[in-house]
């Protein structure tokens, strides 16, 4: 396990990661501004460049974390959230096997009975990327208000780590791959519990902290 | 992005539902969030004619109109104030449902009977227009049904596109994606454009300042055109994708710039001085008019098109006010260019302007389409607006970019994805996407230019993967032995801390870091907190200096709840102005409040009131539970605590926090009734006792003598600081000091009290001897007396 700083620089929250300057994929994550080169980390991806700054391959190393974003408050979206990623390099590592740890990740958190599909999405530091679904627990995949009608929940994305990235902190591409996935904690255990407002984790209501 | 059904047809055949068709587009890259029917189920909505129209005898803003529906004639209360004879309107007949569920009865309105409803455009989910009834072209066949004479019938799928995807913002684009995953062709629209005599070059002539900014710019002049509304079927696909209509000449721009992805403008050719377009970078405070009326001080990185003698547009993000296409323009003048992706991301982040030109240029636009696009415009114009397209385009582009070449080893392809794709499958793929690859391998694959995306072999391997589809993928267990197991002697010690906390009866909270800085000060805060230069409200615009306002305003939600007896604590980050040896400047903190009762009151006892010494106690049992031994308390009387009810928690020499009773100032603040009790640590210096490595210390093996130790003191003088005192002077040999009793009373003089402490000697080599105890005693005694004026009680 890993962490890092809150506040970051624009290196190792975008550069790095592969996100060019003045690209549109910066507007993924609006970002809080501390200085001109200082900000709060839109996620906890800078930490993957801090690990691997810090050791050569292999690394496999999961990374907890608060984030922030500069988004409207409600009942889905909050300023500061967590996130939780893992990272895995080493040689030889394939997307099969992404799909491997996050299959079993998801059979032990949701139940043996998810399922689960991986669809094409963008990330700057990962290639290919996906985004990743389980069938909708509370409709059974029948279609409901919490899944849009859908019958499927988003709830992590993931992908190949992109060799930008592993060049950025001067592994070789041809010689190692690796995966890399995150998502959202509070995003995770809405889910899980059936709580519909993010808000409710950082009002601290005494009768909802008793809950847990 | 929007995308019309409809539309979508004119460029490739789909022959599975829309929803089925919204899945494969979800399963490739191309997320279809909804979809969404337009304009259907408008069975019993026919054209009718309005005969007659007169005043409702008891109402002043409806009036009765006669409406013919071929086979009969209905009378008809209406309320829009547009309804006019001789129209051609959508009525809605009895026992029409109208989308949104409204069922037509017939019924009377203010003593008149009506029997049936001419409908507005958002009535029939055609549009938003409310204002008025809808009119129809004045040719439309009386009687016939609404669904038969419009294009109505749509669905609309939106799709949430990715940045890296440019190509998608068009129609043809998102054909081109259904083309490959429905198996089908694609069918780029037919362009000709009827030319007339006169040469282009005649009329205008263009030159690049920054070609590198602006690496093509391409025109066209059309003559003679006749400004007027678009037909139906233009405005429809428009509005169809969120696009308001403006007029013919506007309407193909967008049109075009939906259909191909190449945003356009239209100029009043008339209103260009000296028949010239220059496009340059803009200076530094140049002020310019954009058509949304708002002016705009400039800077040299936005990029400008101008005529001879002033700016008329800012490229690719917005035209100017002063030479916009009006109802009385006659000659235009139509714009297609490629900019630099970020020139335009700069310019539009400088201008605070976001435009679909200008997202659809930051994300990359293909310079080699830019000549369809005009003459898809032209030939559009020509036909809807009437004119004579001169003959030409002018055309600057000084350096065409080429098409990539990247090569790409299947191999390579298999052993990221864990498939084993054969080069035939592989090269299958790419050339649906429209791109070249060679006979040989290692290919070499010719990507086009409207796919700026894709420059590398993983670029190409990504597309591979997406169109065999990752559930075709299959998932692998890889045996991995331990690589990375260090938790992290920090990560475990928080854990700890945090269990510890629980396990007292705290709950865990967590609060928002950025904080509103006056109320930040009003708590006692008054050190200017870090700013964010871009706060979303004035309210979180600063980071939290402590854990205290945070959790103060836990207790104030709870307490406005009726929750009183609170218990929490937060472990977190806090943050400080950063100095040149350390920018980032946060730590870790941890603060727990106690509020309330100890316990609730019942039966048997009381309910009592929280106090000081509970939270002391509470900190005592934390620092035992952690391990942690080498603690003691100093008075305190700054912060936010009462000097008295408060104490500096020391380890060995470091101060390591503060914890005491809530100031009333500070409690008078935020409203609290009852008294708070905080404790406010600095983890790092817990985290440094608490990852040191623990070693064993061996057991006594000689008995241990006990003492006793009874003296009278000086009121002021404080317990703490006498036992630091018989600690000190006990030397290594004094294992434990326990103060037993505290008086006052008879045999004590006023302003003096008697402290009586039992302390234990043992030496890990030997049995102690009386004398050598003896000794120590004496120098204990001698060391009070000296120090606190300690008188030894008999």
């Amino acid at each position: 396990m890993a962490t890092g700083p809150e506040v970051e620089t624009e290196y190792y929250n975008f550069e790095a990661l592969n996100f060019p300057k003045d690209h549109p994929a910066r507007d993924m994550q609006d970002t809080y501004y501390l200085g001109d080169d200082l900000l709060l980390r839109t996620h906890t991806s800078p930490v993957q460049i801090r690990v691997m700054e810090s050791q050569g391959p292999p690394v496999r190393v999961v990374m907890p974390g608060r984030v922030y974003r500069n988004e409207e408050i409600n009942p889905r979206s909050f300023t500061v959230f967590y996130q939780v990623e893992g990272l895995y390099v080493d040689q030889h590592v394939t997307f099969g096997d992404l799909k491997g740890v996050l299959a079993a990740f998801v059979e032990r958190f949701f139940g043996p009975k998810t399922s689960l599909r991986f669809r094409p999405s963008f990330f700057p530091f990962t290639e290919p990327s996906a985004e990743v679904d389980i069938g909708c627990f509370i409709c059974q995949g029948k279609g409901c208000r919490v899944c849009k009608r859908t019958g499927w929940l988003e709830i992590l994305g993931a992908g190949m780590v992109d060799p930008a990235v592993l060049e950025a902190v001067n592994y070789d591409p041809e010689e190692v791959s690796g995966y890399a996935f995150g998502m959202g904690v509070d995003r995770i255990s809405m889910l899980r519990y059936g709580i519909d407002d993010i808000r409710l984790f950082y009002e601290n209501d005494l009768r909802f902290l008793q809950q847990f | 992005m929007k995308i019309s059904g409809r539309w979508l047809r004119d460029y490739v055949n789909i022959d599975i539902s829309y929803q089925e068709l919204a899945d494969k587009f979800t399963m490739t890259g191309t997320e279809i969030s909804s979809v969404t029917p337009l304009g259907s189920d408008l069975s019993s909505v026919v054209v009718g004619k309005v005969l007659t129209k007169v005043k409702h005898p008891r109402a002043d803003r409806l009036s009765v109109c006669q409406v013919d529906a071929g086979n009969k004639v209905f009378a008809v209360v209406c309320g829009a104030p547009n309804v006019a004879a001789g129209q051609k309107v959508p009525l809605a007949l009895v026992g029409a449902i109208l989308p949104g569920g409204f069922k037509i009865e017939a019924r009377e309105i203010r003593g008149v009977h009506s029997q049936g409803m001419i409908c507005s455009e958002k009535e029939l989910n055609i549009s938003e227009e409310a204002t008025g009834i809808m009119v129809l072209a004045e040719d439309a066949p009386v009687g016939k049904s609404l669904a038969e004479v419009l294009p109505l019938e749509d669905v609309i799928l939106e799709a949430d596109l990715t940045p890296n995807r440019p190509d998608c913002l068009s129609m043809v684009g998102i054909a081109r994606e259904a083309a490959i995953i429905c198996q089908t062709t694609f069918r780029k629209p037919s362009v000709s454009v009827p030319e007339g005599s006169l040469a282009v070059e005649e009329l205008v002539a263009v030159h690049l300042e920054d070609p590198q900014a602006c690496p093509r710019y391409t025109a066209r002049v059309i003559k003679g055109v006749k400004i007027g509304p678009s037909p139906f079927w233009l405005s429809r696909r428009l509005e169809a994708v969120d696009i308001r209509p403006i007029n013919n000449v506007v309407d193909v721009t967008n049109y075009v710039m939906m259909e191909l992805g190449q945003p356009l403008h239209a100029f009043d050719y008339n209103l260009l001085v000296g028949a010239q377009i220059k496009v340059r970078r803009a200076q530094q405070g140049e002020a310019f008019v954009t058509l949304d009326e708002k002016e705009h001080q400039l800077t040299p990185e936005v990029l400008l098109i101008c005529d001879a003698e002033k700016p008329v547009a800012i490229g690719g993000i917005m035209g100017g006010l002063d030479s916009e296409v009006t109802p009385d323009t006659e000659n235009i003048l139509l714009e297609s260019a490629f900019f630099e992706p970020t020139v335009i991301r700069r310019g539009s982040k400088k201008l605070n302007i976001s435009t679909e030109s200008s997202q659809r240029f930051e994300r990359g636009t293909d310079p080699n389409g830019v000549v369809l696009a005009l003459d898809r415009a032209a030939q559009l114009i020509a036909e809807l607006a009437g004119g004579e397209v001169a003959r030409g385009v002018v055309d600057q582009y000084p350096s065409p970019i080429q098409p990539q070449q990247i090569p790409l080893r299947v191999g390579r392809v298999n052993e990221l994805l864990g498939t084993s794709l054969t080069p035939q499958e592989v090269t299958a793929f790419l050339v649906g996407l429209g791109f070249e690859v060679s006979e040989k391998e290692p290919f070499q694959v010719k990507v086009p230019t409207f796919r700026p995306d894709i420059t590398r072999e993983i670029d190409l391997i990504e597309e591979v993967a997406r169109l065999h589809g990752y559930d075709k993928i299959d998932a692998s267990v890889r045996a991995g032995g331990a690589l990375m197991i260090s938790h992290g002697k920090e990560q475990e010690a928080m854990a700890r801390i945090k269990e510890t906390l629980v396990s007292l009866g705290f709950h865990e909270v967590v609060t928002n870091s950025l904080a509103d800085p006056n109320f930040v000060a009003s708590v006692g805060f008054s050190q200017t907190p870090r700013r964010i230069k871009n706060p979303l409200s004035e309210d979180l615009s600063v980071l939290r200096p402590s854990l205290i306002p945070g959790l103060l305003q836990v207790l104030v939600h709870n307490f406005h709840r009726n929750l009183k007896d609170v218990r929490i604590f937060e472990l977190g980050k806090v943050f400080h102005m950063p100095t040149e040896e350390d920018p980032f400047a946060e730590n870790w903190s941890l603060c727990g409040v106690l509020a309330g009762k100890r316990w609730p009151g019942n039966w048997d006892r009381q309910a009592v009131e929280v106090d000081y010494y509970d939270l002391k106690g509470l900190m005592e049992s934390f620092m035992d539970k952690l391990s942690i031994d080498n603690f003691n308390f100093l008075p305190y009387d700054g912060g936010v605590f009462l000097p008295g009810a408060s104490a500096v928690l020391m380890m060995g020499e470091t101060r390591c926090g503060s914890l005491g009773q809530l100031a009333s100032e500070v409690k008078s603040v935020v409203d609290l009734r009852g008294e708070v009790f905080i404790f406010d640590l600095d983890v790092s210096a817990l985290l440094q006792v608490m990852t040191k490595d623990h070693r064993y210390v061996s057991l006594p093996k000689f008995p241990p003598a006990e003492r006793d130790l009874a003296i009278v003191v000086p009121e002021e003088v404080l317990a703490g600081e006498v036992e630091r005192a018989v600690r000190q002077a006990g030397g290594e040999l004094l294992m434990e000091v326990r103060l037993f009793d505290v008086y006052r009373g008879k045999q004590i003089a006023t302003g003096k009290k008697g402290l009586a402490y039992s302390l234990r000697y043992q030496s890990p080599h030997k049995t102690l001897t009386d004398s050598e105890v003896d000794k120590i005693q004496q120098k204990i005694t001698k060391t009070l007396r000296e120090k606190f004026g300690a008188v030894l009680r008999g």
